[in-house]
């Protein structure tokens, strides 16, 4: 068996599907499935695609008439509201309507008034979800997948991938990684953590020989004024960026369990972030704002910072 | 004691020192309940056929199933 | 940073949640196992599964020591080919069909004798048998969401014996998943042609005879943490009918009579089983006991412990020990001085006291698709291994070796 890698943009990301296979037409045929996988829910769920399921939502928003969601969609509607309980509010799918004040091309730090006028937008509470019919009742609200959806790509693509015979790879994107399985001798892939502010070098590797991880941190959209950071990880209550953890990453069965847990420990921050993620019984490794790595997950954390791999 | 289970017991401290040997990192904690080897019977066929022959050469019998059939005593 | 091993945490409810929620989106991959049975463990992903087994059952001689005529005597050999075909049958359901085909071959303990100074001592049946069994079992489970149901139906063919059964099983995941309740009743008819009843030869032995059997079970399965799962179940079996051995025979003061059991018999089985995973070893243990007891007067316990070591390169190595101990029946004796007054007469060495130890060691390697198995089985038993201390031992106590070799494909 031979190694194939193939890398491709979806997502507004870099995706690569990596597996081990007898040939290449093999390997070509594995790889195309999970593409295709990745590109159907992009177009499902993209914000920008005019015949996506979130643009017709968005535009539904102020209609008490609402629309209704097919399967796929209504079972990640339903997964949306158990992490928006689940994690206290703070995994919300409605904010994404404050990059209308947080524009991070511009590197502005809205004022305070700003955001007062956004929030009364935000809120998985003034959603009217009544499977299969979704109300967005005040014009303007929005519904943004994109935080959850990439991770659920990779677990489908991963899938699909085993459905059409793979046994060894992985797919990523965008550093969210779906292992179809470990290498034919069944050793653990290594897997490279990105240093949160050399985000091209590894911090660490983890050893993982099933299920998936998954990251988040401050690096991935971010501006710096007058030496403070804000980040795109914005707390849907107050508006404003959550300061404390430079980077988590969370092994799970599921990329979209390991995903969200990883994005509510970065919105928890610094101390009730890991502590909510030792409860959950989930492996992680945190990387606070000091540089200093901490976590369950058994790692080797790499001297120099060397190049970001996969192996 | 006899020399089958000298030998069972011997078989079991090779199999730990292989394991050891061969220890690879297993993930998460829900996980582990869907390794194959963690089900009831991993391998069904060679159950089947285990408790056939335990039912046909002793009284007790009786499990958490209702299938069966067939003699094949003596 | 020296790595750290994650502590065994019990699952969590914000997990469970997530995780119930996640599985709930249709293709996504179910990493948690159902509880309930499993009817096609290894094909879960994959769509059909096939396997066959042979197995070579080769019971030891009886010592001369233990038989009449002072020779050793061979006993029994069984060639089995076991067939099975699993298939998914669309998203929610499936298929598995289970076919056996035997050939069985030797000499059976026919009657005992008590000698000189009063030790049962064994008669062998002294033709050599050769029969032929066929069995074909096939079931179909469907899911309703948590909860599975199947049907299952089964025949099996011998020259002698015929037997046809049926049953429904359920089983319903409550509380995320973690408990299953699983429940079935089944029935069995069963139809004994002895080979020459009522022949000249045999004159006593019956030409036909019928019983039939019910029986049910209910079990609660639960996840105690994440790395180990519980199970308890209790079956109840009921049986009326002929459930006497056609070919063997009682010593009874000097003459040889029929073997004669009641016409029911009411059976208790308490199963449990534990399997625990350890990560460390990247092995998994199966722990199982059984407690049983029937009304007529045998208790029985049996403890199974396997240990399942996953290998480098996909092998894996499966050492198991299985220890048994019964007691008599109350009607059961070697051999009977008197007539009884209740008319029941066996000296099956079935319902004799005795214990049995086995010692089983399995080969597993995967190639791709392909499973590929080896096991040697030895079961040897005797009053030694009994719980209780055993006066008269059974002369046709059983030895034997199995070796067995199981290759699975799946589509």
């Amino acid at each position: 068996m031979e190694v194939f890698s193939y890398r491709f943009k979806a997502m507004g990301g870099p995706c690569e599907v990596r597996l081990h296979a007898d040939d290449r037409a093999q390997a070509d045929r594995h790889a195309a499935v999970a593409k295709a996988e990745i590109l159907r829910l992009e177009q499902r769920y993209s914000r920008y695609r005019e015949d996506s399921f979130t643009t017709l939502v968005n535009r539904s928003a102020g209609d008490a008439r609402g629309i209704e969601a097919d399967a796929e969609s209504a079972a990640l509607l339903d997964y949306a509201q158990t992490a928006w309980e689940q994690s206290g509010g703070l995994f919300d799918i409605t904010s994404g309507v404050l990059r209308r004040v947080w524009d991070f091309k511009a590197r502005r730090v809205p004022a305070q008034a700003e955001i007062d006028g956004i929030l009364p937008l935000i809120g998985w509470q003034r959603v009217r979800w009544e499977r299969p019919r979704l109300v967005l009742p005040l014009a303007g609200m929005e519904l943004d997948f994109g935080g959850y959806v990439k991770e659920y790509a990779a677990d489908r693509a991963a899938q699909a991938c085993r459905d059409a015979g793979a046994r060894h790879g992985f797919v990523e994107l965008a550093g969210d990684i779906a292992l179809i399985g470990a290498h034919p001798d069944g050793a653990p892939w290594q897997i490279g953590v990105r240093h949160p502010r050399a985000p091209e070098q590894a911090l660490a590797t983890i050893p993982l020989a099933a299920g998936a991880i998954a990251s988040s941190g401050d690096y991935e959209r971010y501006f710096e004024v007058d030496g403070l950071r804000y980040s795109h990880l914005l707390n849907p209550k107050t508006g404003w960026p959550v300061r404390g953890l430079s980077a988590v990453s969370v092994v799970a069965p599921q990329c979209l369990i390991a995903g969200t847990a990883s994005t509510i420990a970065m919105l928890k921050g610094a101390e009730a972030g890991p502590r909510w993620l030792g409860e959950l019984g989930l492996r992680h490794l945190c990387v606070a704002a000091d540089g200093v790595l901490a976590g369950t997950v058994e790692h080797r954390t790499v001297p120099a910072h060397g190049p970001l791999t996969r192996t | 004691m006899t020399q089958g289970m000298r030998w069972g017991v011997l078989v079991m401290g090779v199999a730990l020192l292989c394991g050891c040997s061969g220890m690879q990192p297993k993930a998460w904690q829900r996980g582990d309940l869907a390794q194959p080897e963690m089900a009831w019977d991993p391998d069904p066929v060679d159950a089947a056929i285990r408790q056939h022959t335990y039912d046909s050469k002793e009284a007790a019998s009786g499990s958490a199933t209702v299938g069966g059939g067939g003699c094949g005593c003596n | 940073m020296p790595p750290k091993k994650n502590p065994s945490v019990p699952l969590n409810q914000a997990l469970l949640a997530l995780t119930a929620s996640a599985l709930a989106i249709p293709g996504m991959s179910a990493q948690a196992q159902d509880l309930a049975g499993d009817p096609m463990p290894s094909a879960q992903r994959d769509s059909t599964l096939l396997d066959y087994r042979f197995s070579y059952y080769d019971e030891g001689h009886i010592a001369g020591s233990k038989t009449s005529s002072g020779q050793d005597s061979e006993r029994y050999n069984v060639e089995s080919h076991q067939f099975r075909i699993a298939t998914r049958l669309g998203s929610k359901a499936d298929l598995t069909a289970d076919a056996t085909v035997e050939t069985m071959s030797g000499a059976s303990p026919w009657f005992i004798l008590p000698d000189a100074k009063g030790k049962p001592v064994q008669v062998m049946s002294g033709a050599s048998i050769h029969d032929f069994r066929q069995a074909l079992q096939v079931r179909a489970n469907e899911r309703f969401g948590a909860v599975t149901g199947s049907v299952l139906a089964g025949y099996s063919n011998e020259r002698d014996y015929r037997g046809a059964n049926g049953g429904l099983e359920g089983s319903w995941d409550f509380n995320n998943k973690l408990t299953t309740l699983s429940g079935g009743v089944g029935y069995t008819h069963n139809d004994l042609d002895p080979t020459e009843g009522a022949s000249t030869r045999f004159p006593t032995r019956i030409a036909h005879a019928d019983n039939y059997e019910v029986t049910g079970y209910a079990g609660l399965a639960q996840v105690l943490g994440g790395e180990t799962v519980l199970q308890s179940s209790v079956s109840f079996t009921y049986q009326n009918g002929y459930l006497s051995d056609p070919y063997k025979m009682a010593y009874v003061a000097g003459n040889t009579v029929n073997d004669a059991r009641p016409g029911n018999r009411r059976k208790l089985a308490w199963i449990t089983r534990l399997r625990q995973n350890v990560a460390a070893l990247d092995a998994v243990v199966h722990l199982d006991y059984r407690y049983y007891h029937d009304d007529w007067g045998i208790t029985a316990h049996t403890a199974e412990l396997a240990w399942y070591q996953t290998l480098p390169w996909s092998w894996a190595l499966v050492p198991r020990v299985r220890w048994y101990s019964q007691s008599q029946a109350d009607f059961y004796q070697p051999y009977y001085n008197a007539a009884q007054n209740n008319g029941l007469y066996s000296s099956d060495y079935r319902l004799s006291p005795f214990g049995a130890l086995s010692e089983s060691l399995g080969v597993y390697k995967r190639l791709g698709s392909w499973n590929l198995s080896l096991r040697y089985e030895h079961y040897s038993s005797g009053g030694a291994y009994s719980i209780r201390s055993i006066e008269v031992e059974n002369p046709a106590l059983v030895r034997f070796q199995v070796f067995s070799a199981g290759i699975v494909k799946t589509f």
